[in-house]
């Protein structure tokens, strides 16, 4: 898993780049960081940001996936 | 205002012989414009688009019309849809140039997403950061302002109102009338589509366009092969007016190539068109070989932008074996085109004379133009729709 910087400079260029797919699927991993590290209000947050990304990427598996996620945290 | 005009428009809707056109305020008072907006554009089906514009599922192209920001969308069920295009949430404009979408319609200000069936699917941190949803917004009461719309002969109409009569019944018997055209229509792209800008009220371009009378002086090569003589007046009396000819004969290949005609059409549309203004604002032709649309988008009183776009009756024509004689088929309408804008411009400025009463009509050439004046004085003053 890459650390904190690798995915913000991934993130950085992702958005750069207008890659919606690669967006939600960078803050997918900074989510899951921050839910390792125990801060859920964290991981809700990228979620988030990964959800919306997914959803304009029309990936709708990983949209699901990212409904159910959130949805078992009371979020959505 | 309206009432101040009022003995002036109902002079307009008499009878031909005792008429006096609209008065000068309804071409350059900018409170007229606003006017007709709701009344005149708003309660019926104004043009606004065209569907090759959008032509696939997820496509999406901005456009405003009479200042509305509107949004055309193709679904991925390929309905075509207007939206307006603005977030429910702080009233951002959602997408601001032509896209394909993958996904949703994502909000750039707060991300808020909507479906491209206008449904709200995404409102994120509306909670706080991490929490999505409150009860304070019901999604399902939030999606994308949808408007009425529909596309006949490759136009977008839309119906901002919400409560015009249905589109069919709108047109009158203008579908049966051209029920020989109702075929598919092929357009080539950029070398079938232009934009005129005349400095006049959107009014003057629907009343040269509607009638003949000034072909021998105002376009004297179309009038050589398709006189005066050999056209008639089109009425239908809250719906359209126009006129057409008898000898539609224009030579544009020395070579003798042609495009192919529209399937099964009968004998009159060998040699006939047709010229109709759909009121308010959209301008139609047809011919055996291909039909074109020119939707008038009025930009204030005194400018319009004239939206031409061209379509064809078979997928060959639109191929490259046909590009030289589709720029010339369209440098020849765009030609006539710029021929009638000295007139319209010119009328536009006749109407700052003081004492110009609105004209007289000829009860024989004029009654297209006539029909189109009564219609919009009935509709400025009626609170009843357009064309009912």
């Amino acid at each position: 898993m890459a650390n904190e910087s690798e995915l913000s400079l991934m993130l950085a260029q992702s958005l750069s780049d207008g890659d919606d797919d690669a967006v939600a699927s960078v803050y997918g991993e900074i989510a899951a960081l921050q839910h390792t590290h125990g801060d859920l209000d964290g991981a809700c947050f990228f979620w988030t940001q990964s959800l919306v990304y997914a959803m304009v990427a029309g990936n709708t598996a990983l949209e699901q996936t990212l409904r159910e996620t959130l949805g078992a945290h009371g979020r959505i | 205002m309206i009432a101040a005009l009022s003995a002036e428009i109902e002079r307009a809707s008499r009878d031909i012989e005792q008429a006096r056109g609209l008065p000068n305020a309804c071409y350059t008072a900018p409170e007229l414009l606003a006017h007709e907006r709701e009344q005149v554009f708003g309660k019926g089906w104004a043009g606004v688009g065209f569907a090759k514009d959008v032509p696939n599922a997820g496509d999406a192209k901005p456009l405003t019309f009479l200042g509305v920001p509107m949004l055309m969308v193709r679904d991925w069920d390929n309905q075509l849809r207007v939206y307006q295009n603005t977030c429910r949430h702080r009233g951002m404009i959602l997408v601001e140039e032509a896209t394909q979408l993958k996904g949703v319609i994502r909000c750039p200000y707060h991300s808020w997403c909507y479906g491209l069936d206008g449904a709200l699917k995404g409102t994120p941190h509306i909670g706080g950061p991490g929490h999505n949803s409150h009860d304070a917004v019901d999604p399902a009461q939030t999606g994308l302002v949808e408007f009425r719309a529909t596309v006949w002969m490759g136009v977008v109409f839309v119906n901002l109102s919400g409560d015009a009569p249905a589109f069919e019944h709108y047109c009158g018997d203008l579908h049966a009338r051209w029920s020989d055209f109702d075929q598919p229509l092929y357009h080539a792209g950029r070398d079938s589509s232009f934009a005129l800008d005349v400095e006049c009220n959107w009014k003057l371009a629907v009343e040269n366009y509607c009638e003949s009378y000034h072909l021998p002086w105002i376009h004297p090569a179309l009038n050589s092969y398709s006189r005066l003589e050999d056209h008639y007046n089109i009425l239908s009396e809250g719906h359209y007016s126009g006129q057409g000819t008898l000898v539609y004969r224009p030579s544009l290949s020395e070579s003798g190539q042609r495009f192919s005609d529209f399937k099964d059409l009968p004998e009159k549309w060998d040699a006939g068109a047709e010229y109709i203004t759909l009121y308010p604002n959209v301008l139609f032709a047809v011919h055996r070989d291909h039909t074109y649309a020119i939707v008038l988008e009025p930009i204030d009183e005194s400018h319009t932008r004239e939206h031409i776009e061209i379509f064809y009756a078979s997928e060959a024509a639109i191929g490259p074996d046909f590009a030289e004689l589709r720029a010339t088929n369209t440098q020849m309408w765009k030609s006539i085109f710029e021929e009638d804008i000295g007139v319209v411009e010119g009328m536009q400025r006749g109407r700052a004379g003081p004492r110009f009463d609105g004209g007289v009509f000829s009860p024989v050439m004029d009654n297209a133009t006539h029909c189109f004046h009564q219609w919009v004085a009935r509709t400025y003053t009626s609170d009843a729709q357009p064309s009912q």
